[in-house]
C-alpha cells in the first residue's frame, strides 16, 4: 500500500489514512487533552508521511506503524514542553441517558480525565501506549528506547497512582449505590 | 482501590473524539506524494479559485466591518485578535491559511468572510444577515 501511495494512488493514502489516522490522533489526544492540538500532531505526521514515503525502504526502514508513532511521540513532547494543555477542556460528549447517570459518568470521566493528566510525562506515555493504544510492552519499549523492564516498571506505578488518586471516586460512587 | 478491573473500567470512560471530518478531508485533498519538495524548496503556490465582482464586493464590505481588513493594507497583518475567537477550532487552521494567503477576490476568502461574519456576535456589522457557511 505504501508503494501504490508513493506512485501517487490515492486510494492507497485513502487506505493508509483510515488506518492510521485515528490511532495517531487519539494517541496525540491522550498525551495532550486538546483535540485540536491532537488534530495537529495528526496532520504534520500524516504530511511527513507523505514526503517520506517516495522513498520509503520497505526493507530498511522500521514498520509504519512504528514510524508514524515515532514522529507523533515527538511532536506530543515538543508541544508539552511548550504549554501544559487541560485535558478537562476537550472531554468527549457523554451520551445522554437518565440524569443521575449521565452525572455519575461525567464526574467518572472528569476525575479519569484529570488523574491520567496528573502522571508524569513517561508513565502517561506508557500508559497511553500499552493500555489505550493495544502496543506490548515490548512494542512500546522500542518506541520509547527503553528496556522492557523500564516499561512495566512504569506501568505499574502509572497503575498504582491511578488508584491511589481514584480510590475516593470510588468511594463515592460506592456511597451513592 | 486495589481492584484492577475496577480501575480498568474507569480508565475506559476515557475515550478520544474522533477525527474532525475536516482533518481527514484535508489529508486526502492535500496528498500529492510525488510533489515532495527537497529540503529548503519553497512551497508550491495555492491556486485559488476566483469569485464574481458581486460577490467580492459583498465580501470585502463585511470583511471591512467585521474587521479582517482595513482598505489599502496586507491582509494577513490587520486581522483583528479576537476575530479568531468565534471560528470553530478544527476550522481555524483553514480559515487563517484563507486569510493568510488567499486573495480579497478568492471564492475562499468570500466563503471564509461570510462564514465569520455569521458567526460574529459583538455588534459589528455582520452579526445579522449571514448564515455561517462550510469553509469545504
Amino acid at each position: 500500500m505504501i508503494a501504490r501511495a508513493a506512485a501517487g494512488d490515492r486510494a492507497a493514502w485513502a487506505g493508509l489514512v483510515e488506518r492510521y489516522l485515528v490511532a495517531i490522533a487519539g494517541y496525540a489526544w491522550y498525551m495532550l487533552g486538546d483535540q485540536a492540538e491532537a488534530e495537529d500532531v495528526a496532520q504534520e505526521t500524516f504530511m511527513r508521511l507523505m514526503g517520506k514515503i517516495p522513498g520509503w525502504d520497505a526493507a530498511g526502514s522500521a514498520s509504519l506503524k512504528t514510524w508514524l508513532y515515532r514522529v507523533a511521540i515527538n511532536q506530543c513532547i515538543d508541544r508539552r514542553r511548550k504549554n501544559v494543555p487541560d485535558l478537562m477542556e476537550t472531554l468527549p460528549e457523554i451520551p445522554v441517558g437518565g440524569a443521575g447517570e449521565t452525572d455519575a459518568r461525567f464526574d467518572e470521566m472528569r476525575a479519569v480525565a484529570e488523574a491520567v493528566g496528573r502522571l508524569p510525562e513517561r508513565q502517561k506515555m506508557v500508559l497511553v501506549l500499552v493500555y489505550y493504544q493495544g502496543f506490548t510492552n515490548g512494542e512500546a519499549a522500542e518506541l520509547m528506547s527503553l528496556s522492557v523492564e523500564a516499561v512495566e516498571s512504569l506501568l505499574s506505578r502509572a497503575r498504582r497512582a491511578l488508584r491511589a488518586t481514584l480510590a475516593p471516586l470510588r468511594a463515592d460512587l460506592l456511597g451513592r449505590n | 482501590m486495589n481492584d484492577d478491573r475496577e480501575l480498568d473500567r474507569l480508565l475506559d470512560t476515557l475515550k478520544p473524539p474522533a477525527p474532525s471530518e475536516t482533518l481527514q478531508a484535508r489529508l486526502l485533498r492535500d496528498f500529492a506524494p510525488m510533489a515532495a519538495a527537497p529540503a529548503g524548496a519553497p512551497p508550491s503556490p495555492t491556486v485559488w479559485r476566483r469569485s464574481g465582482p458581486l460577490a467580492v464586493a459583498a465580501a470585502l464590505v463585511l470583511a471591512v466591518g467585521i474587521g479582517i481588513l482595513t482598505p489599502g493594507q496586507r491582509l494577513a497583518s490587520n486581522i483583528r485578535s479576537d476575530v479568531y475567537d468565534v471560528v470553530p477550532a478544527d476550522e481555524e487552521d483553514v480559515v487563517r491559511e484563507v486569510f493568510a494567503e488567499a486573495p480579497p477576490d478568492s471564492a475562499a476568502f468570500m466563503v471564509a468572510t461570510f462564514s465569520l461574519g455569521g458567526r460574529y456576535e459583538d455588534g459589528t456589522p455582520g452579526e445579522s444577515g449571514f448564515e455561517g457557511l462550510p469553509l469545504d
